[in-house]
């Protein structure tokens, strides 16, 4: 079975939108699927620890603007799903921006709720494996571009062949304990200082 | 009260003891005084077991006929098209069947019961005293498709086998069929889980009792009832297994009264089943409810059904106001040759309903009560 499936009760969820009986019907809905859900208004900058779904109303005010930020810039991952009351180019915008993973609009009703919940999780799940993926990548990139040159520096200041100058590296990493990305950025950096 | 069953189709034989049930408990509520002093009018037309004309006559009943609230309903694909018609005209259904959850609708009061009130308890009855080897045959729509998965995590638990996941047409042949229990015959499964609906449920039992099936292999089902019996030859299914909140055979004071009151207005060879047991008592306790609050209005009728339970031939049931599915009694019976269940296990006190439960799980189950002896000797 889908991971998102499985995994939905243990889901934590935040409601964030005007307390009213759409917004009681939502959090209804939501403890009826079996998560533990909160609900709060107006938008805060923090949000509870542990969450794993938000949903937002997308309003164009400062709280929600404030809010929308300190979500992007959370470390920990949430799931952002929106909650749509007008159309305009402006929300839309937002919307994407925001980086939601699903959309529900008003008049909010509990058909698809679940299906857009296990959608954007499973959605936002991907997103932050590939962008897991895409660092440690990018990490491995440039260290192989430093291997590159830390050994170029080293065929040409001690003439050593392409072979000798990658075990010099390798043993160095070995004996001192540390990484051969630690051994390359050290003599790169003796290099740059004339060394 | 508008009345959508089906008098004629597939499944008109399981709808029509529905509609008597309905038309039972309308007669009994006029006869004590009706809905607050006002006597209660029966709307039906015969549905004919075609979605389509669910949703058509369920527009005429509340648009034409001004019915003021609804009651019936049996396949999910029924149901799903009479819901929008009700939601548009902010009217109430009774929808009076069990069904494979996941739904949840403002305007409907689901009388039915919903997997972890069947399935569960009848995987837990099959896995500890029949085998962990399952066959799972059933016919092409959401009922079956979705019972299956929840058996199929459930003998997975267990660390169970299911040999094959088959499905029939509605209307299946008799070719289709045998194929499956030529199948069975080979593969030998402890268990044949059939949620095979309609006439195609006698013909599937006539095929197995002919290739010898039964002498190796117990099938069970949630879906033959009482109704289902009297459509076989006697004796056919002697054996089945069968997980349901009602059956005929219960032995308490209401269930007396309901049986006696049925045959007397229908006659004794009209079987009751689940499904007009649901009916019967749910038009009862909404019929009630709307007298109490005079409103039929969605929100107002289920807050006054939470607030009271009913005396119900299954049980004391009551609305769990969470999720408008109602507290029900699981069972399992034993289809004998007379056409009725022997009821070989039941829980003690009333399930919760959880419709939206995704991962089954037997230690769930294991952790309540154990089964009354008493119920057990039975």
């Amino acid at each position: 079975m889908l991971q998102a499936l499985r995994d939905i009760r243990s889901v934590k969820v935040l409601v964030v939108h005007p307390k009213d009986r759409e917004r009681n019907e939502l959090v209804d809905h939501i403890r009826r699927i079996g998560c533990r859900v909160e609900a709060i208004w107006p938008p805060q900058d923090g949000i509870p620890p542990e969450t794993d779904i938000v949903f937002v109303l997308f309003r164009q005010d400062a709280l929600t603007t404030a809010l929308l930020k300190a979500l992007s810039e959370r470390s920990s991952q949430v799931t952002l799903i929106g909650i749509v009351e007008f159309e305009s180019p402006g929300v839309i915008e937002a919307v994407v921006r925001a980086g939601t993973s699903a959309v529900i609009t008003k008049p909010i009703r509990a058909f698809g709720l679940l299906t857009s919940m296990i959608v954007a999780h499973s959605l936002s799940h991907k997103d932050k494996i590939y962008t897991d993926r895409i660092q440690k990548l990018e990490a491995k990139l440039s260290g192989l571009k430093r291997l590159e040159k830390a050994k170029a520096i080293l065929m040409s200041a001690k003439s050593m062949t392409e072979e000798e100058a990658y075990e010099t590296i390798r043993s160095r990493a070995m004996t001192k304990r540390v990484t051969m990305d630690t051994v390359c950025m050290a003599i790169i950096e003796a290099k740059e200082l004339g060394l | 009260m508008g009345a959508l069953f089906s008098q004629t189709g597939p499944t008109a034989f399981v709808e029509r003891s529905q509609l008597n049930a309905f038309h039972l408990a309308v007669e009994e509520i006029n006869a004590t005084g009706g809905v607050a002093g006002r006597e209660v009018v029966p709307v039906t037309y015969d549905a004919q077991s075609d979605p389509t004309r669910f949703s058509q006559l369920a527009e005429h009943m509340l648009d034409e006929d001004r019915a003021s609230l609804l009651i019936g309903c049996y396949m999910t694909n029924t149901r799903q098209a009479v819901v929008p018609v009700v939601e548009r005209r902010r009217a109430l259904l009774a929808y009076a069947a069990p069904y494979e959850g996941f739904e949840y609708s403002p305007n409907v009061i689901y009388g039915g019961a919903v997997p972890n009130q069947h399935i569960l308890p009848l995987a837990r009855y099959l896995m500890r005293h029949v085998g962990k080897r399952f066959y799972l045959v059933g016919t092409r729509y959401t009922f079956p498709v979705e019972s299956n998965r929840v058996m199929m995590t459930l003998v997975a638990e267990q660390s169970g086998d299911v040999l094959s996941e088959r499905y029939v047409k509605l209307d299946a042949r008799r070719s289709e069929l045998a194929q499956i229990v030529d199948d069975i015959k080979k593969k030998k499964p402890d268990v044949v889980f059939s949620t095979v609906v309609g006439e195609a449920a006698a013909l599937f039992y006539e095929l197995c009792r002919d290739a010898r099936v039964t002498e190796t292999t117990t099938i069970a089902s949630l879906t033959i009832t009482e109704a289902e019996l009297a459509l076989m030859p006697r004796g056919l299914a002697e054996g089945h297994l069968t997980a349901a909140t009602y059956f005929q055979s219960i032995d308490s004071p209401e269930n007396r009264r309901f049986v006696a009151s049925y045959t007397a207005r229908f006659g004794a060879e009209q079987p009751l089943n689940a499904m007009a047991e649901t009916a019967y008592g749910l038009t009862h306790m909404v019929l009630a409810a709307v007298g109490r609050c005079n409103s039929v209005e969605p929100d107002a009728v289920r807050v006054e059904l939470a607030r009271s339970s009913f005396a119900a031939p299954q049980g004391e049931v009551r609305l769990d106001p969470d999720n408008s599915h109602f507290y029900l009694w699981p069972r399992i019976g034993r289809a004998e040759a007379d056409g009725q269940f022997r009821i070989l296990e039941e829980t003690p006190f009333a399930v919760k309903p959880d419709p939206y439960l995704i991962n089954h799980s037997l230690d769930d189950w294991d952790t309540l009560p154990p089964v009354a002896p008493a119920v057990l000797a039975g």
